[in-house]
């Protein structure tokens, strides 16, 4: 017996595999205490869809690789990833339908909230064929980053020690719903610009590179962190690079098809006062 | 692709001296040691001039005995003899890309002096990342292009007029681009020429008529580039024809029109000093010789009536109907002749010009000097049209002032001699003062002509004064100043100031110069590619450079410039192929996911997202700046000649040690 | 702060990628008009500002530089009309980045130097080289390695 929100996913769901207006739906289901995501093909299955506080994955990951009319449940950063993945022209927009619903922020088991969560601004839909549900009110203001408080000497030590840790297992990349490079830079071998056996500053090279590639397209969905096995607060960096983006140029992915790359764009004007501004801050 | 990839190639290394602009602070022998010792390099060597027969043969004849499959020359700077050496390695079978050069010169020796040990561990560090880049280097093959065999001029003064006649009487087909109505630029409007006193006209006139007879020129008039795209050998100019509204197949230049027009506009081509009709021919001897209708002023389009110059006209020559037109030119290589555009001297407002009636710019004087003038060639005062018995020019109005343009204007001080000269000869009893700071004669004959100026009673005041005052009750002029020759103080009453405005790059320039990326020398005119050496041409390959769109300069100077600038575009437009930009991107389809962002950031359109979900460049149309390749967030674009690997390889060796 | 001591004598290792028609060419012209700066610049000629992948600055930085100068043409001047622009926009966001990762972002210099400032590339070179005296050596890898 679930939510009224679960049931009318169902309802949708059920009808548009009856009708055969999609080949596929692309939800949560659960599998012993855990909800993980599921692919739902005859209306005989919908049964087992679920929509509850603990649907954190990022379902547009898996687009690329299907195959026919989809239909994908998506939260605030799901459709977010949608759209971006739309910009990029990696998902076709006529072979999507997008059952959009809010999300009120997932816990992990402990019923604690994940921090990408906490500090979401976008938890309903930007996009969507058909909303299910009831759209929820956002917050409005952003936390303050600790870490902005550390000296820049405190901030190369602290994330020295998080990537001492790291093991370059790349969960990191393989999660995120935006790293749909066929061959991707980090493992690149001609040029090798991370040497697998190397030292750790390698490690911080990597992190570095992953987080210029992250402008532009990163959507504070948190996969990332809850995917590294060795619990590295990779949010930080990348909220701070969308923060930069936005702060810069005025864009925060995921949130308009319209917008431009803001790596592949320029405003004469504008980017003239912004480089005499970060001059004046920033030597 | 001739040559296999080879992670170990026989390097050569080549340590210039350059005399001893080099060697004089770097240690060349500790650097050809050192090179020696670097991996895969075979043989280094040190030459005191390896640009030279002897330098550049000694490495022709190592390629072949030793194999070698690269070549480093650590000497200059690339951009002076880069496309040499590659030259040697061309020849000498070797692809000229496998060349790699270290600038020891320019960015360490002549900069670094007085630190010989760190320039020569520069230099250590600059040949170790060199060996390291050219280990990864790939041979590049050339494209080649057909050329276009044909010439744009833009400009038609005398420099433009010079380098069309030169190419089309070389059979080259040639298209000359005029903003005015009329081709002769300033030169037209100059009385006489120094140092010779003969009549501007008499010597510029035929050379209009060789212009409007000469088969292979195409003189486009009152007509703007708007457009330039392309590269050399092959661009292409989009060309705006504005309207005369007079059909010039049938206007015979009888003038009836212009009679009947009762609309009455100040006469730019006399300075503003008389006046001219709505429909007018610029001046008497215009080529082409066909009125126009400066639609501005026009009473029948301000008000749709009028048309009595249409009636008027018994071969039907007026049409109102005309439209601008479009045209897009083919051309191998581009002359810019655009010359300059005077000083305004209203800038300098101590001098009164524009507040002062008495107050002329040299420009002006030619116009009052000329028989075609406001006054038929007398000297008078504008304000009273009284025959004036005091003239003072002051020199160096705009020019050698930190205020306004630095340089000096080349040309003033003659041109106030030769006014001088004139007032003398047509009026004995008026007393001249020139005001200068210098008096330059340099050039052919103008050192005899300054001495010609000084037997006839011209006063030559060194000094200039800082402010001109009028006295309002006669309209005399009055110069205070400094007689710097005397150490005195002088007062000067005059009934004519002539001030010696300088010259000033012309702003129809400016859409050109931005269009096709061409270097500017700080003050403002088009910079050439090298001072000495290379005068004519530009940073870009198939543009050239004439007159004074370069720098000001006399009309002998400007002709030779112009004949240069011709033989310059002769010698692209008579190839029949031209290699293009090697350099370009180039997609590894497998790698390319077909996000399409380097679409957004290629300036030229090269990049097309293909069907097959990947994109495609165009070599033809990439000009190989390698912006696709940053964008691209896998790497799949990459630069021919710079390709990651290459990059990483010198950024690892420079910092090895 | 670091060890005072460690600044003596202490000469920055500088990469600067120079872009072929505008800085490469001022930093020569700063040679033919014999203007004089430190030593302490390694250049990488590039076509064009926009060829500069920010990843070609962090691996500088690994390496061990401890500054990076990128020189392009002016805005409106680039030879490829647009490079330059790309450019500015991608090192002001990695400026803020290294900034948040620890790096002191003066490490990373973006100037216009067209070919005709030769003084100018001169007096560039000779502040950024002041700066990164007084900032002291980087040794990117050696703190990250050894936490010092």
């Amino acid at each position: 017996m679930g939510s009224d929100t679960e049931n009318a996913l169902k309802r949708e769901a059920r009808n548009l595999l009856k009708k055969g207006d999609v080949d596929l739906v692309l939800g949560y289901c659960m599998e012993g205490d855990n909800v993980i995501p599921c692919f739902i093909s005859s209306p005989g299955e919908v049964d087992g869809l679920v929509w509850n506080n603990r649907c954190k994955n990022n379902l547009a990951v898996y687009l690329r690789e299907l195959e026919g009319r989809v239909a994908v449940v998506a939260k605030g950063c799901d459709s977010r990833a949608i759209v971006e993945l739309l910009k990029a022209k990696q998902v076709e927009r006529e072979d999507l339908i997008i059952l959009g619903v809010s999300c009120r922020g997932m816990v992990d088991k402990e019923g604690e909230e994940y921090g990408s969560c906490r500090v979401c601004l976008h938890r309903n839909p930007v996009v969507y064929d058909l909303f299910v549900g009831e759209k929820v009110s956002e917050r409005e203001e952003r936390d303050v980053d600790e870490l902005e408080s550390l000296s820049l000497r405190e901030r190369l030590e602290f994330w020295s020690k998080q990537f001492r840790k790291c093991i370059n297992c790349l969960a990191c990349r393989n999660v995120c719903p935006m790293c749909f490079c066929e061959e991707c830079v980090l493992e690149k071998k001609d040029p090798e610009w991370i040497t697998r056996a190397g030292d750790a500053s390698n490690l911080f090279l990597l992190h570095a590179i992953k987080a210029t590639h992250m402008a532009g397209r990163c959507v504070e969905c948190g996969e990332c962190e809850r995917a590294c096995p060795v619990d590295i607060p990779l949010m930080h960096l990348y909220s701070r690079v969308c923060r930069d983006v936005e702060e810069l140029f005025g864009v925060e992915s995921g949130m308009n098809l319209e917008d431009k790359p803001p790596l592949a764009a320029f405003d004469l004007e504008r980017d003239a006062m912004l480089e005499e501004n970060e001059k004046n801050k920033r030597g | 692709m001739g040559l296999v990839k080879k992670r170990h190639p026989r390097i050569g290394v080549y340590v210039c001296h350059c005399g001893q602009n080099i060697s004089s602070v770097v240690n060349v022998s500790e650097v050809r040691e050192y090179a020696e010792s670097l991996p895969n390099v075979v043989l280094a060597r040190e030459n005191k001039y390896t640009c030279s027969d002897l330098g550049q043969s000694s490495i022709a004849k190592d390629i072949k005995k030793h194999e070698l499959e690269r070549v480093v020359v650590a000497s200059c700077s690339p951009r002076l003899h880069e496309i040499a050496f590659r030259e040697v390695l061309d020849s000498s079978g070797l692809n000229p890309y496998l060349f790699e050069m270290v600038n020891i010169r320019e960015q360490c020796s002549w900069v670094h002096p007085k630190d010989k040990k760190r320039a020569t561990e520069k230099a250590k560090d600059l040949v170790r990342a060199a060996v390291a880049r050219s280990m990864l280097l790939e041979p590049v093959e050339k494209i080649k292009k057909n050329v276009t065999k044909a010439v744009l001029v833009i400009g038609g003064g005398i420099a433009g007029i010079t380098s069309a006649l030169y190419l089309a009487r070389a059979g080259i087909k040639t298209y000359l681009v005029e903003k005015e109505a009329s081709i002769g630029g300033h030169m037209a409007q100059l009385d006489k020429t120094y140092p010779t006193l003969d009549c501007s006209l008499c010597i510029l006139s035929p050379r209009m008529v060789d212009v409007k007879n000469e088969p292979n020129i195409e003189l486009l008039s009152y007509s703007d580039v708007v457009n330039v795209e392309g590269y050399v050998g092959n661009f292409i100019v989009r060309v705006r024809k504005n309207p005369r509204y007079v059909d010039a197949e049938k206007c015979i230049s009888c003038g009836a029109c212009a009679e009947v027009c009762p609309v009455k506009v100040v006469d730019e081509f006399n300075q503003g000093m008389t006046h001219r009709k709505a429909i007018h021919l610029q001046f008497p001897q215009a080529v082409p010789n066909t009125y126009l209708i400066d639609r501005v002023n026009c009473l029948h389009f301000k008000t749709g009536a009028c048309q009595l110059c249409a009636k008027k006209c018994d071969n039907n020559a007026i049409d109102f109907s005309q439209k601008e037109e479009f045209l897009d030119i083919d051309v191998g290589s581009i002359v810019i002749a655009t010359g300059f555009q005077l000083f305004d001297a209203k800038r300098k407002k101590e001098y009164g010009y524009g507040r002062f009636d008495n107050v002329l710019t040299n420009l002006d004087f030619e116009r009052i000097l000329s028989a075609d003038g406001p006054t038929r060639g007398k000297i008078k005062r504008p304000a009273d049209s009284k025959k004036p018995d005091s003239i003072a020019f002051i020199q160096c109005v705009g020019s050698r002032d930190e205020n306004f343009n630095a340089y000096c204007s080349t040309i003033c001080c003659m041109t106030s001699l030769k006014h001088a000269m004139q007032v003398k000869e047509k009026n004995p009893g008026t007393e001249v003062y020139i005001y200068f700071n210098d008096i330059r004669t340099s050039g052919k004959d103008l050192e005899e002509f300054y001495k010609r100026g000084r037997i006839r009673g011209i006063y030559f005041i060194r000094g200039l004064p800082p402010e001109v005052f009028e006295d309002p009750e006669t309209g005399k002029l009055i110069l205070r100043s400094e007689d710097l020759n005397m150490s005195q103080i002088l007062e000067k009453r005059v009934d004519m100031v002539v001030l010696a405005a300088g010259i000033e790059p012309s702003p129809s320039a400016e859409k050109i110069i931005r269009r096709l990326h061409l270097n500017q020398s700080p003050d403002g005119f088009i910079m050439e590619a090298h001072p000495k050496l290379r005068p004519v041409d530009t940073n870009i390959a198939g543009v050239y450079i004439a007159g004074c769109a370069q720098f000001p300069k006399g009309i002998p100077e400007v002709v030779a410039q112009a004949g240069a600038a011709a033989m310059a575009s002769t010698e692209v437009v008579l190839k029949d192929e031209i290699p293009i930009e090697e350099t370009t991107a180039f997609v590894d389809e497998g790698k390319c996911s077909g996000c399409g962002i380097c679409v957004n950031v290629c300036p030229y359109e090269a990049i097309k997202l293909a069907d097959e979900g990947i994109v495609e460049i165009n070599e033809i149309l990439c000009k190989g700046c390698g912006s696709c390749a940053v964008a691209c967030p896998s790497s799949a674009i990459q630069q021919t000649h710079f390709l990651d690997s290459q990059i990483k390889a010198q950024i690892k060796a420079l910092l090895v040690s | 702060m670091e060890a005072k001591n460690k600044k003596d004598g202490f000469e920055p290792r500088i990469v600067g990628f120079l872009c072929n028609w505008c800085s490469y060419a001022g930093a020569d012209l700063a040679g033919t008009s014999r203007i004089e700066y430190p030593p302490n610049l390694r250049a990488v000629r590039v076509m064009c500002s926009s060829r500069v992948n920010p990843l070609f600055v962090l691996k500088a930085f690994q390496e061990g530089a401890d500054g990076v100068f990128i020189g392009g043409c002016h805005p409106q001047d680039c030879h490829y009309m647009e490079g330059n622009y790309y450019a500015r926009r991608r090192f002001m966001l990695l400026k803020r980045l290294i900034e948040y990762m620890g790096i002191n972002p003066g490490r990373l210099r973006v100037e216009w130097v067209s070919a005709s400032e030769g003084d100018r590339f001169a007096k560039i070179v000779r502040e950024f080289t002041g700066d990164l005296k007084r900032l002291g050596p980087l040794d990117l890898r050696e703190r990250v390695c050894d936490g010092i």
